[in-house]
């Protein structure tokens, strides 16, 4: 039976599991005309309040705001309704240009900023890293802001010179800390911010955009911290690099002119998004699907080598790829001048087709286009990328033809191989991503990229650690 | 409010105590100068006003010049707290984007700390005063002791008047710059350098409702010449006190939200 009551409870129940809720979230900036209309306004709207509204004259009623509008000031809103419901535990990444809202979200999330409309319910202790310089005051050292941030994030001060030296030692700025914070570096500032908000227990973590300043090893050690951190609590990123949301985020927040674009899993969104990126720069209608409309018949190689069989070596470390079959229907963008047809993974020497493939082999990747419209300079070019989206590595065609051209016509087939060796990858999902363009390097119209044309999967490996293994050419010990 | 304190005492404490070192880094005689400025400011005053001007208070007999310079010592401390607060308070949000903008910083605290600066040096300056009227003054008597009662409606008032500018001054800029003048005007009505008696009575009919005034009257009627104190004024000044304490809470809470939108 439903009562108010067990509601009720259901309903704390679920905002329990909720670590963030915004409701038709607005924030408006107001542009004033000049710095005396930022006066004027509010002395007319004081004024109109004593006189009724049927003797207000006109001149008067001019002078008022309507809707966010008046002749002093007009509202811009930076973002327009945002709705977003995020679960603790959550990793959230926000993507979109310059100007789109992310950080306005993100202040007002982190209760830096009020909305204008809507409502904002947290639950847990947020530590926010906003843009660059975070919350410290210029005048004082390294220490003492260490000492007055942690304060404000809830620490006492007992606390803190228990874990002064955990964050000293994670910002890692030597004698610079007893130093005023307006003489450090932005790095260092940085370093000195984010190692307060590593150490002060929040529950919820806003970030801003605030790896691009730190160098490979800081942005290192925070990677590993945030991945840390997103076992125990949840965690909100702000970044243009679709690759850090895809490993790090569980879900994505495309925001495009203050409004929501699309909220979904990490890889969908950073596709939709990088794709809406080149559109808006090539100024080019986009097709969803690559199927192409008149299929054409690809000789495909017949002889199919199973490598396992040549293994003398059958050791379970040998690093197995299973190749799975080219996928023209996975997800593409581009001007539709060329068609990606296909993509094929064949051995190196024998240019037969691999349905399995093995870490230190040389195979070849061979990509099959067909243009519709002719091309002048066209560049073929492919990446692999792990299951979660990083990208390992690729090539492209380019530098290869950069002092002759090679030019095609309409309906000709261009066909790439990149040979090389296939280095050791750690166990899991990988795709080759295909693409074809026309110009050079720098300034290029993307004609088709194919997401995962082919994908294959690592079945066991001997990669201890990192993203790759190269094949050694050779290991030794020596003893002196 | 009160929660502010008990939650935030230490970073209270620790503004405060960097802005009284910050004031005084680097400097030969540091906190010495807390002492030595008074006491030139004093010695000017004593001279114009006193020798030049042949100032002193009336109503007071057998007054020695030292009592003059005595009552404009304490009448100057006690005017210097309010005229910090009105000079600081402007620009002590203003002056801090990077805690606006960037952290969740109970920001009530930077114009409260100016005022915790601006009692520190009040209460060195008085700790003087109480040595001076010892030891060249007309001493202590019992009615003294009220002069801490005839101070009581600063707090209120000096409170409510830095959490009033320190809000209005993030949207008002020119705030910042008609403080001076402020101060100025603030000092010449307050009875600083002569007494209430001497007002004429068309002045009067305006000056009499500056609470300063009063405050300054009262403390030097008990605290230097034994005499009871205005207990209908007192009680004027303490209203005053809570109007305007009342005045800047309402204020600093109504304009807070938007602090991050104007700095």
């Amino acid at each position: 039976m439903r009562t108010p009551v067990s509601t009720l409870a259901r309903s704390e129940a679920v905002n329990q599991e909720l670590a963030i809720s915004a409701k038709n979230l607005k924030k408006a900036y107001r542009i004033w005309r000049d710095p005396g209309a930022r006066l004027k306004a509010p002395l007319w709207d004081t004024v109109s309040h004593f006189i009724p509204k049927f003797v207000r004259p006109k001149a008067l009623n001019n002078r008022l705001s309507h809707q966010g509008k008046s002749r002093y000031y007009t509202d811009f809103y930076a973002l327009s309704g945002i709705d977003l419901n995020i679960k603790k535990g959550e990793s959230i990444g926000i993507i979109g240009r310059n100007g789109s809202g992310k950080s306005t979200l993100l202040q007002m999330l982190a209760g830096t900023l009020t909305p204008t409309e809507g409502e904002i319910k947290v639950h847990g202790k947020v530590a926010a890293l906003l843009e660059l310089g975070s919350g410290f005051n210029p005048e004082f050292t390294g220490r003492e802001n260490v000492y007055l941030n942690a304060s404000v994030l809830g620490l006492n001060e007992a606390q803190i010179n228990d874990r002064l030296d955990a964050i000293l030692q994670f910002a890692d700025i030597g004698d610079f800390i007893d130093q005023p914070v307006k003489t450090y570096s932005s790095g260092m500032n940085m370093r000195l911010a984010f190692a307060v908000i590593a150490h002060v227990d929040a529950d919820i973590l806003i970030v801003d955009e605030a790896m691009a300043v730190g160098d490979v090893f800081f942005v290192q050690k925070c990677m590993r911290f945030i991945r840390d951190f997103r076992k125990k609590g949840t965690l909100l990123l702000v970044t243009h690099d679709t690759a850090t949301v895809q490993s790090i985020c569980d879900r994505a927040v495309w925001l495009h002119h203050g409004k929501c674009k699309a909220i979904g899993d990490t890889k969908s969104i950073s596709e939709k998004y990088l794709e809406a990126t080149y559109a808006e720069k090539q100024g080019v209608t986009l097709f969803k699907e690559s199927r192409p409309s008149d299929p054409i018949v690809v000789k495909r190689a017949k002889k199919v080598i199973d490598q396992r069989a040549q293994i003398i070596n059958s050791s379970n470390l040998r690093n197995d790829l299973k190749v799975f079959d080219y996928n023209s229907e996975s997800s593409a963008f581009g001007a539709n001048g060329a068609k990606i047809i296909d993509v094929q993974l064949l051995d190196g020497e024998t240019e037969a087709a691999l349905s399995y493939s093995m870490g230190g082999e040389e195979v070849i990747i061979r990509i099959i286009t067909k243009a519709s419209i002719d091309l002048d300079s066209p560049i073929l070019g492919f990446f692999l990328k792990n299951g979660i989206g990083q990208e390992l590595f690729g090539d492209n065609t380019y530098l290869s033809y950069i002092d002759e051209p090679y030019p095609v016509q309409a309906d000709q087939i261009l066909t790439a191989d990149f040979h090389f060796q296939m280095p050791y990858l750690p166990a899991g999902d990988y795709s080759f991503t295909a693409t074809i363009a026309n110009g050079t390097q720098e300034d290029h119209v993307q004609h088709h990229w194919l997401h995962d044309a082919l994908t294959f999967r690592s079945q066991s490996t001997n990669v201890g650690s990192g993203l790759i293994g190269m094949p050694m050419l050779s290991i030794k010990l020596n003893r002196s | 409010m009160l929660k502010l304190f008990t939650q935030h005492r230490y970073l209270l404490w620790q503004y405060t105590k960097r802005q009284i070192e910050q004031r005084y880094k680097g400097s030969l005689l540091g906190m010495l100068w807390n002492v030595i400025q008074p006491i030139i400011m004093m010695a000017i005053y004593t001279v114009v006003f006193g020798l030049i001007f042949k100032g002193s208070y009336k109503g007071v007999e057998n007054q020695s010049t030292l009592d003059y310079a005595l009552g404009i010592f304490l009448s100057l401390t006690i005017f210097q707290v309010l005229a910090d607060v009105i000079n600081s308070s402007p620009s002590a949000i203003l002056g801090q984007p990077n805690l606006v903008k960037k952290v969740v910083f109970p920001l009530e605290i930077l114009p409260l700390a100016n005022l915790a600066v601006s009692f520190y040096q009040f209460t060195i300056s008085i700790t003087l005063m109480l040595i001076g009227v010892v030891t060249i003054g007309q001493g202590l008597a019992w009615n003294s002791i009220l002069f801490i009662v005839a101070l009581i409606p600063l707090i209120p008032l000096a409170l409510g008047i830095s959490l009033l500018f320190s809000s209005l001054g993030v949207f008002l800029r020119d705030l910042q710059h008609l403080a001076p003048p402020m101060t100025m005007v603030a000092m010449y009505a307050s009875a600083v350098f002569y007494s209430a008696q001497m007002v004429p009575e068309s002045i009067w009919t305006f000056v009499k409702y500056n609470p300063l005034l009063h405050i300054v009257e009262q403390s030097r009627a008990t605290l230097l010449w034994h005499m009871s104190m205005d207990w209908h004024w007192f009680v004027y000044n303490l209203c005053f006190g809570f109007v305007v304490l009342a005045l800047g809470l309402v204020s600093f809470k109504k304009l807070k939200p938007a602090f991050a939108d104007v700095i």
